[in-house]
């Protein structure tokens, strides 16, 4: 390449991939150097372990990553689950196939807000589903189901707003694998099962890490479904982070900014290596 | 058992699931905008017992509704705008430059996906109180929504300019084009559902993006999502949070339908900003 | 090494009947092909006797066991896609094994069967690649391999050759047919090439509109096609319309037709009073004979090589001979006969 092709280029990507670099490259920087003393918005900057060490000595804050890694684990393990099994019935087209995808698809519509005060409005202390509860007898007396203490309102949250998404991303590679393959894996006697161990898992497996990934840091970083269904007695890392920023406390705000990354990263790619791992290196023999 | 059979099945139940799923929700949320403040909805009610609009007549005139909405809309289709400029130059590199280092830069442009919202909005935030920009709201988010969203614009155009044909392009240079004219020609009718797609989704991120409008904006800058979560905080009032709900989700509604037509033909995981 | 025994079948997607009472036979270690045009129906009962699909009536027995309802898991059939249908992920190796995995064959003896496929179709250095780091030929011998290591009791063909080169198709065609007659295989092979079909086959099934044509080995089938669809999807022939004027002598029949009055010499009975006639470009002779003869005037030539094409007019229609004499031209009247028993009788005309 030419050295005035070469501007050419940097020039075109200067607006778009550049600005993105710098932007987000100047914000993971001021997370860290924040965590670290710097840039104190009052007060001296300089280098500190001092906010570190004491997060490390909070009670809260392992309380506080421990529940953001349970909730998007489990978001991202459920979507896929659920998402799996309707992508492959919906592989091939069928009478209704279509309004059935669109009937599923439609919580990708719904901003997250709005879906959380649907779903509070629904499971509220007087809510319809309390109410249909004890009118079939199944309960005697309302339950208090809003802000419940396992954050299971929370990941029914995020099971309905992200298992959409995985569903769109599956779709698209359940269906690109051609039928001819999947026949000659029936003709060799592969039964359903062994076709979507062997055949169908390993050839979609790319965009079921992807799916796992997304889901799993939005979910780990979640912010609004956790202050308005979640647990009282916790606090999502996003929480923690803001309340913390709330108070003018950006060194420990950015201490557990940094732990959120890091817990989204590290939490990333083990989901994605684990995942290869179970679908290629578990009993191939 | 026949598989028609069992896709029968299969189909009701989950159409009854959903429906339960989808149409409770959403009957509820219109019916609680619905209660008149005269008489309380009560548990032992099936329905309302005085139903109105004075919810929505009231949150119109005693609300920052009417900001609100101002404010998202023109928020929102700036940054389609603005995102859209940006990302192109990057977008044609991408899609019709062979040049050591794509796959990097296609990567760079996931960061803002891979970086957690509130952790980009608080130390977004906190470089505009470094730098002393933090009077300029608007703008600062604007910028802030622009640079987020942009992974979605660059990977939904480099596509579309992937899709360019070069013999379009050669043939237009062949009978004598000149550079707009071989635009017009050759990359407009390629690049225009593209466009088009990129500037939807972009507008309805930004309506409804959260994070950023929430830590850059409060407390005196209000878009609609950001006045939805102060009602559904300590001044929660159930059929106000209704109007305010329902509100929020017509654009998204109008503007996908219009998306749905626009990607009908194109591949569905083109709009999520994976590859 | 079973038979195959298909009893009135039909097969009806809708209103659309894409099979109709087909009943055949294949016997152990048989081969045969399924020919006939795109949409005739071919491909529709290789998926039934595979079991991908199930007959709306009729009967599938393969080695004497109803497998009509049973699913293609379950069946002693194997199957050699047109698409190849190699599973990407996985590398030669594994797609070859991958069936007897599925059956729990044991180690040493999967080990084993594995080397001596390897061996028979030179696969032995590329069983740790994966199925796209091999050429179309390779490819091709691959999915060959998946199914026969199974040793089923019918291997079963969907066009295999259609996405080679012409010269390989040649050389596989060779290697399947050695392969199949080695092991005593029973065979189905389906195809739309006419030439591969006669080459390669113990008898052919043809097959126009979901219904069958004519069931023979290929040189009945040239020689005695039963319909002129028969006869001009195989080898190209001169159909004409024929009034049969009476029987001559046993086995000799009289006949009105537009180049003259003719005779035939055939076993069959005509089917009724007016039927259809053929006789193929390369029957005809340019020689003079007290029967059987015509002139014609050339309309057209193309010089083919070895024999030439001469497109003719006779009394007013067009007909195409076959000639090794390349110095005939148009505009030329020529002298032609036919043998009485080169004169094939076809169909009734409905």
């Amino acid at each position: 390449m030419t050295a005035k092709k070469w501007i050419t280029v940097l020039a075109l990507l200067a607006p778009g991939v550049g600005l993105i670099a710098v932007m987000i490259g100047t914000v993971i920087y001021m997370a860290v150097a924040q965590s670290l003393g710097y840039y104190s918005l009052m007060g001296e900057s300089e280098f500190s372990f001092e906010f570190w060490d004491k997060m490390l000595g909070r009670k809260a804050y392992y309380k506080s990553v421990r529940f953001s890694i349970y909730i998007g684990f489990f978001s991202a393990l459920f979507s896929v689950a659920l998402a799996y099994p309707l992508a492959i019935w919906l592989r091939k087209p069928f009478n209704g196939s279509l309004l059935i995808g669109a009937v599923l698809k439609a919580p990708l519509l719904v901003p997250g807000l709005v879906a959380a005060f649907l779903f509070i409005n629904v499971i509220s202390y007087n809510g319809i589903l309390n109410q249909f509860m004890q009118w079939i007898g199944f309960w005697d007396a309302p339950h208090r189901l809003q802000n419940d203490r396992n954050g299971y309102g929370i990941l029914v949250l995020q099971t309905w707003k992200n298992m959409p998404f995985a569903l769109l991303l599956l779709t698209g590679a359940v269906q690109s694998i051609s039928d001819d393959v999947l026949d000659a894996a029936r003709d060799l006697g592969a039964g359903t099962m062994a076709r979507f161990r062997k055949i169908i898992a390993p050839l979609t497996i790319s965009s079921m890490q992807a799916a796992l990934v997304i889901i799993f840091i939005g979910a780990v970083a979640d912010f609004s479904f956790q202050v308005i269904a979640g647990p009282t007695n916790r606090q999502s890392l996003a929480q923690f982070m803001v309340f913390f920023k709330d108070s003018g406390r950006w060194h420990d705000a950015a201490v557990v900014g940094v732990t959120l990354m890091a817990v989204a990263l590290i939490g990333s790619a083990l989901l994605a290596f684990a995942t290869r791992i179970i679908l290629k290196g578990g009993r191939i023999k | 058992m026949k598989q028609a059979t069992i896709n029968k099945i299969l189909m009701y139940s989950l159409i009854t699931v959903c429906a339960v799923w989808l149409i409770i929700p959403f009957t509820m949320a219109v019916l609680w905008s619905l209660v008149d403040p005269v008489e309380p909805w009560t548990a032992d009610k099936l329905l309302p017992p005085v139903m109105s609009t004075y919810r929505w007549a009231y949150m119109w005139e005693n609300s920052s509704l009417r900001p609100a909405l101002f404010n998202s809309y023109v928020l929102a289709p700036s940054a389609a705008i603005v995102t859209l400029l940006l990302a192109s130059p990057t977008a044609y590199a991408l899609g019709r430059i062979q040049f050591p280092g794509r796959e990097v830069a296609k990567l760079i442009t996931l960061l803002p996906l891979v970086v957690p919202g509130f952790v980009t909005a608080i130390f977004f935030s906190s470089i505009i109180f470094q730098l002393g920009l933090h009077a300029w709201r608007f703008g600062a988010i604007l910028f802030a929504h622009s640079v987020i969203l942009m992974p979605y614009a660059i990977r939904i155009m480099t596509v579309s300019f992937e899709q360019v044909r070069q013999d379009h392009i050669d043939a237009a240079r062949d009978l004598g084009a000149t550079t707009i004219e071989r635009w017009k020609v050759a990359y407009m009718p390629a690049l225009k559902p593209g466009i088009m797609a990129a500037l939807l989704i972009v507008f309805i991120q930004s309506i409804e993006e959260f994070a950023i409008a929430f830590i850059v904006g409060s407390p005196s800058f209000v878009t609609v999502p950001t006045l939805l979560f102060s009602t559904l905080g300590q001044d929660f009032v159930r059929p106000n949070a209704a109007v305010l709900a329902l509100i929020l989700i017509v654009p998204n509604v109008i503007m996908m339908l219009i998306l749905e037509r626009l990607l009908k033909s194109a591949n569905p995981s083109l709009s999520s900003g994976k590859g | 090494m079973s038979t195959i025994d298909i009893d009135r079948l039909e097969m009806r997607f809708g209103n659309f009947t894409a099979l109709k009472d087909i009943s055949v036979s294949v016997k152990e270690g048989e081969f045969v092909t399924l020919l006939g045009p795109s949409g005739c129906g071919k491909t529709t009962l290789l998926k039934l006797i595979s079991g991908f699909l199930k007959p709306t009536n009729g009967t599938i027995k393969i080695a004497n066991e109803d497998v009509t309802l049973t699913p293609p898991e379950h069946r002693d059939t194997a199957l050699c896609f047109q698409s190849y249908a190699l599973f990407p992920h996985l590398t030669i190796k594994d797609n070859i094994e991958f069936g007897l995995k599925q059956k729990r064959v044991n180690g040493s003896e999967r080990k084993q069967r594995l080397q001596d496929m390897a061996g028979q179709l030179a696969l032995d250095a590329q069983l740790d690649k994966l199925p796209n780091q091999l050429s179309g030929g390779q490819q091709q011998r691959v999915a060959l391999g998946r199914a026969l290591i199974m040793r089923p009791g019918v291997i079963l063909f969907d066009e295999p050759l259609s996405n080679l080169d012409a010269k390989l198709r040649d050389s596989v065609r060779v290697e399947i047919r050695r392969i199949q007659q080695e092991n005593n295989l029973t065979a189905v092979y389906v195809t739309h090439d006419q030439s591969e079909a006669l080459a390669m086959s113990d008898r052919v099934m043809v097959l126009n509109g979901g219904v069958i044509e004519q069931v023979a080995p290929p040189e009945t089938l040239y020689n005695a096609p039963s319909t002129s669809f028969v006869a001009d999807f195989i080898g190209g022939a001169n159909i004409m319309n024929a009034e049969v004027t009476g029987e001559t002598e046993p086995g000799v029949w009289a006949l009105q037709t537009p180049i003259g009055e003719m005779v035939s010499k055939s076993d069959r009975t005509p089917a009724a009073k007016h039927i259809k006639v053929c006789w193929r470009p390369e029957a005809v002779k340019l020689v003079d004979s007290p029967v059987n003869s015509f002139t014609a005037r050339v309309t057209e030539r193309q010089f083919q090589g070895s024999y030439t094409d001469l497109f003719v007019d006779i009394g007013g229609n067009g007909y195409r001979l076959k000639t090794s004499d390349p110095g005939i031209y148009p505009g030329e009247n020529i002298n032609c006969s036919i043998e009485p028993s080169d004169l094939i009788l076809l169909e009734a005309i409905q």
